[in-house]
């Protein structure tokens, strides 16, 4: 049986590659945690590339603008259809920055149908360790960084009950954007709901 | 000019031969005496005419035909013989053996299975009541087609020979329980079961004490489960519970990993071998599966069979354990057949995975009884039918024919013979003046 890979998605526009850091943090979550059999490294894998459908959780972030190209569009409605999940995260963490409504935007485009909040009542936030609040808030959130907002909600595009694509304008990017060593520092793991996205992809 | 000594030796000699013949016309009308029964031989396109106007007993029936009679003709030639008339069939050649069974198959999706048996390599056409629905060669001893329910009576047809069965109605589908670790695997193979209609119960451990549970997949219940499919080694704490289940009467579908487990090494069908690194590159439409890692099924236990293979290895294969079913199949991360296949690898992936379920599940018992009482069977095998009920065919129609036709009968050149022979004897005797 093939090991979970984490896959970075890289996009034409914007800069993908601004939370280097997340993939080996996610990483060592998981296998800190469950007995999911991990590869030690992540994959990076362009958003148009047959190759992302290799990858079923894929992860994309930036703080700049995104414009998708068609074959990106033609390639996440495909991924999102056979069911894959997309988890995009705003590494700007405020809801009138440019990635946010560049972001929100074109997967509206490409899937049809734009984003709607996901309630907090979700499988997804008991997957594994149970967040009854919904999505845990991040350091940015409360020193009033960005919007000065807590986001009360992720968003997502459902397929059923299946989320075929996640959003948060949290900024979980610059959250869980440190070297794994350094959890030991933390009382409490905040890379803990990364650990639920990851759960959640490979068993829902 | 013969001597008068010599015609008389003559005439002597004429009519030895005459009264000769006249002793083998007695003797055969003393045989003929004791079977007087008279036979008719009837061609079985005129059987049903002649079903009316036969005398209900004593006549001796022949029927001629070159295809196996249907099960009403057949039941009623052998009432007829069970009532004290002779009846006896000849083919003027050999006919195929053939038989059909249909299934309907428990995948929600609908469909039926149609089994045909007949000699290796045969052409089977298949069709019902609209028309034609598919053809296949038989490899060994049979071929099987997935197919929708057939409008009406489902028709095989191999060599001039036909047998019909009907399908009966499937039942609701049960439920069935997907044992895995969180993987890929696991997750789209729930997906896919679900999408296909089965409700689906699943247990996918996270870690040695956590698992995502779906429904309830510690209940191995026949009555409420239709099969158990285990992907991997975390099935294996619960083989002997498995095991009941498929004794009485579940299925199973067992995943390479888990047939690898020594609690499954009772209910595999077979070993399963060392792995071995996928064919193609890429999934393609014609042989997807040529594109996954594979576990071939090395040693297949006592009374499995082999299902699919790859080139000479076996993929799939099923045995009967107890009154349950396990499929296993050897193929590894069959996800990606789904997600990175070609346009309808999702359909493909679903369907194959739904039929490996279907195969498992055992079909009701109460519903192969209701079915017999269906002038269609759901299966049929025409000239075995024949063969218990009627005896083997008289090999040669021609020795049927003379026997059959007069048995008794005086031959007539005897007659004539001994015709000739007095008279000649009589005209010499006259005229050399002899009284």
């Amino acid at each position: 049986m093939s090991a979970f890979t984490f896959c970075t998605v890289q996009y034409e526009s914007g800069d993908w590659d601004s939370a280097p850091l997340v993939p080996a943090n996610v990483i060592d979550s998981v296998a800190r945690y469950t007995s999911i059999e991990v590869n030690p490294t992540g994959a990076i894998v362009p958003l148009a590339s047959a190759d992302l459908l290799r990858y079923p959780l894929a992860y994309l972030t930036g703080h700049l603008p995104v414009r998708l190209s068609p074959a990106e569009r033609a390639m996440l409605r495909t991924y999102v259809t056979r069911g894959g999940l997309l988890f995009v995260d705003d590494h700007n963490h405020d809801i009138d920055g440019v990635f946010h409504k560049s972001a929100t935007e074109e997967l509206a485009r490409a899937l049809g149908a734009p984003l709607k909040a996901l309630p907090n009542t979700h499988a997804l936030y008991t997957s594994f360790f149970k967040f009854p609040d919904g999505p845990p808030t991040t350091g940015h959130e409360l020193n009033g960084w960005g919007d000065n907002l807590v986001h009360a909600n992720l968003f997502a595009h459902l397929i059923g009950d299946r989320i075929g694509v996640l959003y948060s304008s949290k900024d979980y990017s610059s959250e869980w954007g440190y070297h794994p060593d350094n959890k030991r520092f933390q009382s409490v793991d905040n890379t803990r709901f990364a650990v639920n996205i990851v759960v959640y992809a490979l068993t829902r | 000019m013969p001597s008068r000594v010599d015609r008389r030796v003559v005439e002597r000699a004429l009519r030895a031969v005459g009264l000769a013949s006249l002793a083998v016309m007695a003797v055969q009308a003393w045989r003929a005496g004791g079977a007087s029964a008279p036979v008719r031989v009837v061609n079985a396109s005129a059987l049903d005419g002649a079903l009316a106007t036969l005398p209900a007993t004593g006549d001796t029936l022949v029927v001629r035909t070159d295809t196996a009679l249907d099960g009403v003709t057949t039941a009623w030639l052998a009432a007829r013989r069970d009532a004290g008339s002779p009846v006896r069939w000849t083919a003027p050649r050999a006919m195929t053996p053939l038989a059909m069974a249909i299934e309907p198959s428990l995948d929600p999706g609908g469909g039926v299975r149609a089994l045909v048996a007949a000699p290796a390599a045969s052409a089977v056409r298949l069709a019902d009541s609209v028309g034609a629905v598919d053809s296949g060669r038989v490899a060994v001893s049979g071929v099987g087609f997935a197919i929708a329910t057939p409008v009406g009576a489902a028709v095989a047809r191999v060599d001039g020979q036909s047998v019909r069965a009907r399908a009966a109605a499937a039942s609701a589908p049960k439920t069935v329980i997907v044992l895995a670790r969180a993987g890929w695997e696991g997750k789209f193979v729930v997906a896919a079961l679900e999408e296909r209609g089965w409700a689906v119960d699943a247990r996918l451990v996270v870690r040695p004490d956590t698992a995502v549970v779906q429904g309830a997949p510690a209940r191995f219940d026949t009555a409420r489960v239709a099969a158990v499919v285990a992907l991997d080694a975390s099935a294996a704490p619960v083989a002997d519970a498995i095991g009941t289940f498929v004794r009485s009467g579940g299925g199973l579908v067992l995943g390479p990993e888990a047939a690898e487990q020594a609690g499954f090494a009772e209910l595999r069908a077979g070993t399963p071998g060392a792995r071995r690194a996928p064919v193609a590159i890429a999934v393609s439409a014609g042989s997807p599966r040529r594109a996954l890692p594979l576990l071939p099924i090395d040693a297949l236990a006592p009374g499995a069979v082999a299902l699919e293979q790859q080139d000479a290895a076996v993929t799939v294969a099923a045995r009967r354990v107890g009154a349950g079913r396990v499929v296993q199949q050897g193929f590894e991360d069959t996800w990606r057949w789904r997600m990175t296949g070609p346009d309808g690898a999702r359909e493909a992936h679903r369907r194959w995975w739904a039929s490996l379920v279907a195969s498992a599940s055992p079909e009701p018992l109460s519903r192969a009884t209701l079915s017999g009482a269906a002038a269609v069977q759901t299966g049929d095998a025409p000239l075995a039918r024949m063969v218990a009920e009627l005896g083997a065919p008289t090999p040669d129609r021609s020795s049927v024919q003379r026997a059959d036709a007069h048995p008794g009968a005086i031959d007539w050149w005897w007659g004539v013979l001994a015709l000739v022979a007095l008279l000649g004897e009589w005209a010499s005797r006259r005229l050399r003046g002899a009284p």
